[in-house]
């Protein structure tokens, strides 16, 4: 991340603050007065009067009822010849409200120190600070440079100084004095956030400890930050976290992909309270949250990486010899599922934009798409999709290419799987199956034993159906020679001149009707065991031998399914997030998202088909114009 | 020697014998023990005077009596004179039992609880000569002795008995046939009596055997023809067998069964080694065997032949060349497949090959190639087994075989292709700089690349292939180069360690290797940031505990195998320390014993990458070079010049 992001994060954060700690009916609000007090803890000040009751490792501090008289909070050197006194305002600083909001009366009380209090005698000097954190305006500072100069140069004998700490001063320190620590978020948050730090700083990612521990104990915390009524402010404590625990990454290369996958879980955890609200300021920081952390570190992590992953052979270079071909295919999905995420996100924000706001946006997509097209040509381990999940992948990589007007590209990956599987099947290649369980130590098992981990391993695919769909109608002119061959020598099993291949399985298309509110489940968690499983038996009678007009098979197929299971298009959410939720869930992606775009509209029972077509959709069917932008670039 | 001399000296050998049986005497000599036999022989009172001392209450008639018998001979030295003077007792012990109690004493003879029944059987051939039994009797008793017998090979004692029963008895053992044939179902009746029908004929003492003969010749049960048939193994062992003979058990074929004919096949196989058997019976079972030998002939058909086909070589040349016979080497590759495990008959190949490749070598050439064209698989096999072919293996590296390499290396047949590379491998072939090859096509050169890629080499065999390949490339077409390019930077790349760096070596000897070298180099350099990098440091969930089952299955495994191969192993027990890694000591039989250092074991090879790298994508490649060598071979017959 650039610093000028995290400057804008921690802006953010700050800006979010209110000026105390405190419960009420809205649900918790968090105050500055924390970070006011982390600040001078750093200073190594000590507390003469503090604005709050402390709370306690899982309870938030409690504002005192006692008058303050201006004074917030208070705190001496400790040679004791300092005393530093806090005005704390979550106002902005204008002429309105420096009478309005007290900033006058609250700064004249804390101007008038009593000195002759006990532990007082060696004050040489008081700092009086009023520390805002809503901004300012002009006249705002007239108000409060007048009100310095009308204060005496002494309090007793001590030299009396004023200052002003105003969002980009604490901003500032912040960055420079606690980003680092977990104190940073409100003392409630302290104990839990604080042994992720740790956990952060001690586990590699994809590690055991990562997986059973940190993760759980991540999620767990992002669900306490944003329990309750949806705010700003809580969205920002998650944006405020990732910074700091970023600071604490374990220093080895793996942190660069676990820092993603820390992103993930709270983006994705932030997407799903915006299913909560209609709130324009909680949707803008989700999507500011969205582009500008998890995005933005994306393409940050791949402007590093690509010219790596575009090395020949690159992520099969120094794995285990052993588990190789499984391993290498492992990485090889793991960037491209980011990859194309990626650049979907850029397409879609493109497609929102005006023409010539998106110029940047565009550059970054076929950037994106270069690297995608350069990690596909690297690495075979592309061409081997080893679990059923893979074809949310796979799907990326057609969307993504189609978007950028390449489609037909994508014929030669889906034929060279193709290709491969079959030999893989007749036992010439590696793992002989798909696994349908998608489960790495399923398959790790089979790898070692070669036994079968259950009845039903490798004998189902949604991945293969979906490339028959895709290919039937997506990748060119050759396309649907392949989605036959696919059928004709996978599915049935039998090769061009009609002879069994004998493989050790069979295996049956399977589509999904995926739950209602599927956007929603999808966010929460996996979903793959909701919905309705179909089974694609068969295009074909039994007697039937003619398959030339598979095609119009699939197309039918694919037409009854939609006109018999219309699916409600989620609204107020990028297909990307999506996408991004059913990776991390395991769980597949609903066949609409490849059917709108190449098979024409369902006639539907319950829906016009004027109206569907007017239907706005999230991962929108390629317009024209969109296509022509990215050609241009 | 006068009579009263001779008398004393038997009188002498029955004392003799009596002190080595009764008084701890020493053991009899040979000529003392077959006097004594003799003498028994002669008169079975003697034989009564030892059966009571060794039995002063009376001859039990259980396995008692065959322990007895078993120590007799064995005190007596256990050699064939023993065995007479022991069957001698044995049959006046069961001539003498009164109300039939000789005959209870033999079927107490098979009993699984003595363990005096296979020391007992040398003494039957001299009991059946002795003794006069029903032939009902001996019908059940002989085939009850066999399958007793079982599968042991101990069985020599046991088929000399009924041997002598024929030419003793013969009337008696025609009605033992008689008595069995009506009933013939197992394989073990029939050897009995083909074993009795072709002593009585060889014996030719009696004058109903030839009644045998036709009835079972033609009887309506195939297995008294197979009877028949086998019988002649016996009768040939016996005495030699004329050529009308011959001609006549050969001539049944086309009229009898496949098991007759493999029965046919089987006497045949034996008898033609005999010396006994005339040239042209010779000359006429070379002619059956080529007409009819085929893979049907089974296990024994193939292990004869292969093993006969160098063993009757010679008399072959010397009686069948001129007369325009052939060989029986040219039968070798009908015979084939030969399965892998069947260790003995591969051994007999291997000496067959040795003994063609030293006698006659287009004719050991030929024989090579058709051995490939027929059972490629058990060639590479044994090519490729460090421990098997070792002795053709040496036998061939002493010899220039770049030649026949090379002729193998740009055939047509994909088999003896294969055939080439495995002796290029094996043979540890340099070169491969001659006429031929300089004369081959870029087509023909391209087939041979494109059949490299489908051998399934790991080690010093790829460099060392491409290196003998390289001064014809350098001459070829850009197309043929780039294709040989193509494939030495696929072989570097896979195989760093022994291909790149060997190659490394050899750079100054083509432009291409070098070439090749340069840009291998320049992508491991490109790959070497990638190294536990950002892109694939991250673990993976559940890959370590599968390593862990892995490293256990592997060690499960390797000690499996390390226990079925190695005898050691299965003669020592094994220990499985608990503590302590270094030394080791143990305590046996009462003694310590002293302290011994461990051993570690290890052997590291290369992993080839690509099999990690990209499986699928070398099944693709093969399939393609597959396509790629039936493409040009179309082209090439076709006249069709196809240069990509």
């Amino acid at each position: 991340m650039t610093l000028e992001s995290i400057k804008t994060f921690v802006s953010g954060y700050l800006q979010s603050l209110t000026e105390e700690t405190r419960d009420d009916r809205r649900g918790p609000r968090y105050g500055f007065e924390q970070i006011i007090l982390q600040l001078a803890q750093e200073a190594d000040w000590i507390p003469l009067r503090l604005s709050f009751h402390r709370g306690g490792p899982d309870a938030s501090s409690k504002p005192k009822k006692e008058h303050e008289y201006g004074v917030d909070q208070k705190f001496i050197t400790r040679d004791g010849k300092l005393m530093i006194v806090f005005v704390l305002k979550d106002e902005p600083l204008t002429y309105r409200n420096w009478e309005s909001h007290k900033f006058n009366s609250d700064m004249s009380f804390a101007c008038n120190q009593n000195m002759s209090e006990q532990g007082l005698e060696r004050v040489e000097e008081v700092k009086i600070i009023l520390g805002y954190n809503k901004g300012e305006e002009a006249r705002g500072l007239e108000a409060f440079e007048k009100f310095v100069g009308s204060q005496r140069d002494y309090i007793g004998k001590a030299k009396l100084t004023i200052e002003r700490w105003n969002l980009d001063k604490l901003t500032d320190l912040v960055l420079e004095k606690l980003l680092k620590s977990p104190a940073i978020l409100p003392e409630r948050f302290f104990r839990k956030f604080s042994y992720i730090c740790g956990q952060v700083n001690d586990f590699s990612h994809g590690s055991p400890q990562w997986e059973e521990v940190l993760i759980p104990d991540w999620i767990e915390f992002i669900d306490l930050v944003l329990a309750g009524p949806v705010s700003v402010q809580s969205l920002r404590l998650i944006s405020i976290s990732l910074l700091v625990l970023h600071s604490h990454g374990k220093q080895e290369p793996s942190f660069a992909t676990g820092w993603i996958e820390l992103l993930e879980y709270a983006v994705i955890a932030v997407w799903k309270v915006t299913r909560k609200t209609t709130d324009k300021k909680v949707l803008s920081v989700v999507m500011e949250i969205w582009l500008h952390l998890y995005v933005h570190s994306l393409e940050a992590y791949y402007q590093r990486n690509s010219p790596l992953l575009q090395t020949e052979h690159s992520l099969a270079f120094g794995v285990r010899g052993d588990f190789a071909e499984a391993t290498s295919v492992f990485y090889c999905y793991w960037h491209m599922a980011r990859l194309g995420i990626l650049a979907t996100s850029f397409y879609e924000l493109a497609v929102t934009l005006p023409e010539e706001k998106c110029k940047d946006l565009n550059i970054g997509f076929n950037t994106v798409v270069n690297w995608l097209v350069g990690l596909i040509n690297a690495n075979p381990a592309i061409r081997r999709p080893l679990l059923d999940i893979h074809h949310i992948q796979l799907f990326l990589v057609w969307q993504v290419m189609r978007c950028a007007g390449r489609a037909t590209e994508v014929f030669t990956v889906y034929q060279d799987i193709f290709e491969r599987l079959l030999h893989r099947r007749v036992g010439g290649g590696g793992v002989r199956v798909i696994d349908q369980s998608n489960s790495w130590q399923n398959l790790f098992d089979y790898m070692v034993t070669g036994e079968e981990p259950s009845e039903g391993f490798g004998k189902s695919s949604y991945l293969l159906q979906m490339l028959i769909e895709i290919a039937t109608g997506g990748i060119g002119p050759n396309g649907p020679v392949l989605a036959q061959q696919i059928y004709r020598h996978l599915i049935e099993g039998v090769d061009s001149n009609g002879e069994p291949y004998g493989f050790a399985e069979e295996v049956e298309l399977q589509s999904w009707i995926p739950p209602k509110e599927w956007a929603d489940k999808v966010l929460q968690g996996p979903v793959h065991r909701t919905g309705i499983a179909l089974s694609v038996k068969s295009y074909y009678q039994p007697n039937e031998t003619d398959r030339s007009d598979f095609k119009a098979r699939v197309e039918s197929f694919v037409s009854e399914t939609r006109a018999t299971h219309p699916f409600t298009e989620p609204e107020r959410i990028p297909g990307s997030v999506l996408f991004l939720a059913s990776i991390l869930h395991n769980s597949p992606i609903p066949p609409e998202f490849w059917r709108k775009q190449i098979f024409d509209s369902p006639r539907s029972s319950q829906e016009p088909l004027a109206k569907k077509q007017q239907r706005p959709t999230t991962a929108k069917k390629q317009p024209t114009k969109a296509k022509r932008k990215i050609k241009k670039k | 020697m006068s009579h009263d001399e001779t008398k004393s000296s038997e009188s002498d050998s029955i004392d003799q014998v009596s002190a080595a049986l009764f008084s701890d005497g020493p053991t009899p000599s040979d000529i003392t023990l077959e006097t004594a036999a003799n003498e028994i022989s002669n008169n079975f009172l003697l034989a009564d005077g030892i059966l009571s001392s060794f039995f002063p209450q009376g001859i039990p008639v259980d396995k008692s009596f065959y322990n007895i018998i078993w120590q007799t001979t064995v005190k007596l030295g256990s050699g064939k004179n023993a065995s007479e003077v022991s069957g001698l007792l044995w049959a006046q012990a069961v001539n003498t039992l009164p109300d039939g109690g000789g005959l209870d004493l033999l079927k107490a003879l098979p009993d699984k609880n003595s363990q005096a029944f296979f020391e007992t059987l040398d003494a039957l051939p001299t009991l059946l000569k002795y003794t006069d039994l029903s032939a009902d009797f001996l019908a059940t008793w002989i085939v009850t002795v066999r399958n007793y017998l079982g599968e042991d090979i101990a069985t020599g004692s046991y088929f000399r008995g009924l041997q002598i029963l024929a030419q003793t008895f013969p009337d008696k053992s025609g009605e033992i046939i008689s008595i069995l044939e009506v009933d013939l179902v197992d394989d073990r009746t029939f050897t009995i009596l083909a074993c009795i029908l072709g002593s009585l004929r060889g014996a030719e003492i009696c004058s109903s055997v030839a009644d045998l003969d036709v009835r079972l010749r033609c009887h309506q049960d195939v297995n008294c023809r197979i009877v028949y048939y086998r019988s002649w193994l016996h009768t040939g062992m016996q005495r030699a067998i004329a050529d009308v003979e011959f001609t006549d058990l050969l001539e049944r074929p086309s009229l009898c069964t496949k098991p007759e004919r493999e029965e046919i096949l089987k006497v045949l196989l034996a008898l033609i080694s005999l010396e006994s058997i005339s040239d042209e019976s010779f000359r006429i079972g070379l002619r059956y065997l080529h007409d009819r030998i085929s893979i049907d002939g089974g296990d024994f058909a193939r292990h004869s032949l292969i093993h006969l086909a160098r063993e009757l070589h010679q008399r072959w040349k010397n009686v069948g060349l001129s007369v325009g016979s052939l060989p029986l080497v040219d039968l070798v590759p009908k015979v084939l497949p030969i399965p892998l495990e069947h260790k003995g008959t591969l051994v007999e190949l291997e000496k067959s090959l040795i003994f063609f490749l030293n006698e006659d070598r287009s004719r050991f050439e030929r024989l090579l190639s058709e051995i490939a064209q027929k059972d490629i698989k058990m060639l590479i096999a044994q090519f490729r087994n460090q421990q098997s072919f070792y002795n053709l293996k040496a036998a061939m590296m002493g010899r220039n075989n770049q030649d026949l390499i090379v002729e193998y290396l740009l055939s047509d047949s994909h088999p003896i292709r294969h055939l080439g590379f495995v002796l290029f491998q094996s043979l540890g072939l340099n070169y491969l700089v001659c006429e031929r090859i300089n004369r081959a096509t870029d087509d023909r050169i391209a087939i041979l690349i494109f059949g490299f890629q489908l051998e399934p080499f790991y080690d010093e065999v790829i460099p060392r292939f491409l290196t003998a390949m390289a001064p014809r490339i350098e001459n070829a077409s850009p197309d043929l180069k780039s294709l040989f390019f193509d494939e030495l930077i696929y072989q570097c790349k896979n195989l760093p360690g022994i291909c790149l760096e060997s190659l490394r070596k050899n750079t100054s000897k083509s432009e291409l290797i070098k070439r090749a070298v340069k840009e291998v180099a320049e992508y491991f350099k490109a790959l070497k940031p990638c190294f536990r990098s950002e892109i694939n440091s991250m673990e993976i969930p559940g890959i370590e505990r599968s390593i862990r089952m892995k490293v256990a299955h592997q060690s499960k495994s390797m000690e499996k195998q390390v226990r079925s191969q190695s005898i050691f192993t299965q003669l020592c027990s094994t220990s499985y320390c608990l503590y302590g890694n270094t030394k080791w000591q143990t305590y046996i039989g009462g003694s310590l014993n002293e302290v011994t250092e461990m051993k570690t074991l290890s052997s590291s090879s290369e992993f080839p990458r690509m099999i990690g790298i990209d499986p699928d994508g070398m099944a693709v490649r093969g399939h393609n070079a597959e396509k790629r060598i039936r493409m040009l071979l179309i082209n090439e017959k076709g006249g069709v010049r196809n240069d990509s």
